[in-house]
């Protein structure tokens, strides 16, 4: 009799299980022959076979939780435990990871069948746009019970297919341990404010992340603030809103298409509003200092520190707060354009 | 449970299943998804022996007690039915009869 269900839950199984290959065979040979037997009574009993095996697999609860409890104390608790979402049919059957977006993540939704939540491989994204959608992938349940922090994170970097590096040592430094038990029960949530829940509850250690060059990066708040980069913005349509007046010869955002007025030179955009791109500079600067992680900037006793110049803005920062500069352009850029009408 | 039902002969997994239910009515009725964890700390601990046999025409992984785990049997069916005749002797004035106390031993 071949049984693809029992198959799909031992490999399961097995991934979670972070024992040698020979323990894994052996457990899993074990568990196989209990499968095998209980199905044939089960069946024998009169039942249908999906009825069978929903209640053979039942016994054996959800995969990861399983595997958690073949802890064993000699193996420096390093353990693969129950990163869990609940199962699409009966409580806990299988692992199952549905999301609602993107097109590279698993979809494996039990449904009616029988539990088939193999993680599957899956393609890791490596470009920093990339990562940050896909953290903003919604979850819709995960459950961690005492799951060590270390096992969560590397959960969450499968999930939802992202390189994930954290670095020990400075987490160490400040009382954070890998095996710190993490309880968390949240539905509908992004991946990264899943991750930042669980960093939040790192008692003794201030830990953020941070996607840097392609990973995810997970480190002590001020060990990520240290790592500074510098960035250009191209911020000409933005000055055009933050100045006080509208440029009369400007009429849309880009500006670089409109021409010149008063017989300006053929390099136009400086020269057209160069009457108010001084204040409208200094306007940008401390609106984004003021409301952008106040502290990091220099003029506030931080590290970073912003120039603007012809329209381009230069930026030296610390990661998270690109992020926000990011963020914030693409916000006012989302305004209605008021002075334009 | 586990223990006391293996002091009793050689089992493997699905028959302690099937047995403890038996034994209790049904009463006490362990998942198999708890019965292994046990089982494989109970191998560890050195209480349980295991040996691998297929003559009955299907793999099954045998698990006989050591002397080691007859102690620890011994010890914990003490301590549960010293526990059990306390219990009960509390319980006895006031609600005329207690509950059957449990005829085997005890191991969580």
């Amino acid at each position: 009799m071949t049984n693809q269900e029992f198959d799909a839950y031992l490999d399961l199984l097995a991934r979670f299980l972070d024992l040698d290959p020979g323990q894994r065979e052996e457990i899993r040979r074990e568990l196989r022959a209990h499968l095998e037997e209980a199905l044939e009574h089960e069946l024998a009993a009169g039942r249908s076979r999906d009825e069978a095996l929903r209640r053979v697999l039942g016994e054996f609860g959800d995969a990861a939780e399983l595997a958690a409890r073949f802890r064993g104390p000699n193996r420096k608790r390093r353990w693969i435990m129950q990163g869990t979402m609940t199962a699409a049919c009966v409580g806990v059957l299988a692992v199952t990871l549905c999301f609602h977006q993107g097109a590279d993540v698993v979809r494996t939704s039990g449904g009616g069948q029988p539990p088939a939540a193999k993680a599957e491989a899956k393609t890791v994204v490596t470009t920093d746009e990339g990562i940050q959608r896909a953290l903003q992938t919604v979850l819709p349940e995960v459950r961690f019970q005492e799951m060590p922090l270390e096992a969560c994170v590397e959960w969450m970097a499968e999930a939802i297919g992202v390189n994930v590096h954290v670095q020990w040592a400075q987490l160490e430094w400040q009382g954070a341990a890998r095996e710190q038990p993490v309880r968390l029960h949240v539905r509908n949530l992004t991946a990264a404010r899943v991750l930042r829940l669980i960093l939040d509850d790192l008692e003794d250690a201030a830990v953020d992340f941070d996607v840097l060059d392609g990973v995810v990066m997970v480190s002590t708040s001020d060990a990520l603030s240290r790592r500074m980069t510098t960035e250009v913005y191209d911020v000409r349509d933005v000055l055009l809103m933050v100045a006080e007046r509208p440029v009369p010869a400007v009429q849309a955002p880009p500006p670089m298409v409109t021409p010149g007025q008063g017989g300006s030179p053929p390099l136009p955009p400086a020269v057209t509003y160069e009457a108010v791109a001084e204040p409208a500079d200094e306007r940008l600067v401390s609106l984004l200092e003021a409301t952008l992680s106040p502290d990091e900037w220099e003029v506030n006793g931080g590290a970073g520190a912003m120039r603007v110049a012809n329209g381009i803005l230069v930026v030296r920062q610390q990661h998270s707060v690109h992020n926000e500069i990011k963020k914030l352009l693409a916000d006012l850029r989302a305004l209605p354009s008021a002075p334009a009408r | 449970m586990v223990l006391s039902d293996i002091g009793r002969g050689p089992r493997y997994g699905y028959q302690i299943l099937q047995s403890l239910r038996a034994h209790t009515d049904g009463r006490v009725a362990i998942k198999a998804g708890t019965l292994y964890p046990i089982l494989h700390k109970l191998e560890r601990d050195g209480c349980v022996q295991a040996t691998w046999d297929d003559s009955a025409g299907r793999d099954r992984k045998w698990y006989t007690l050591t002397e080691k785990g007859r102690q620890r049997l011994a010890a914990s069916a003490r301590e549960w039915l010293d526990y059990a005749a306390c219990v009960r002797s509390m319980l006895r004035p006031g609600t005329g009869d207690a509950p059957g106390t449990p005829v085997a031993g005890a191991e969580t």
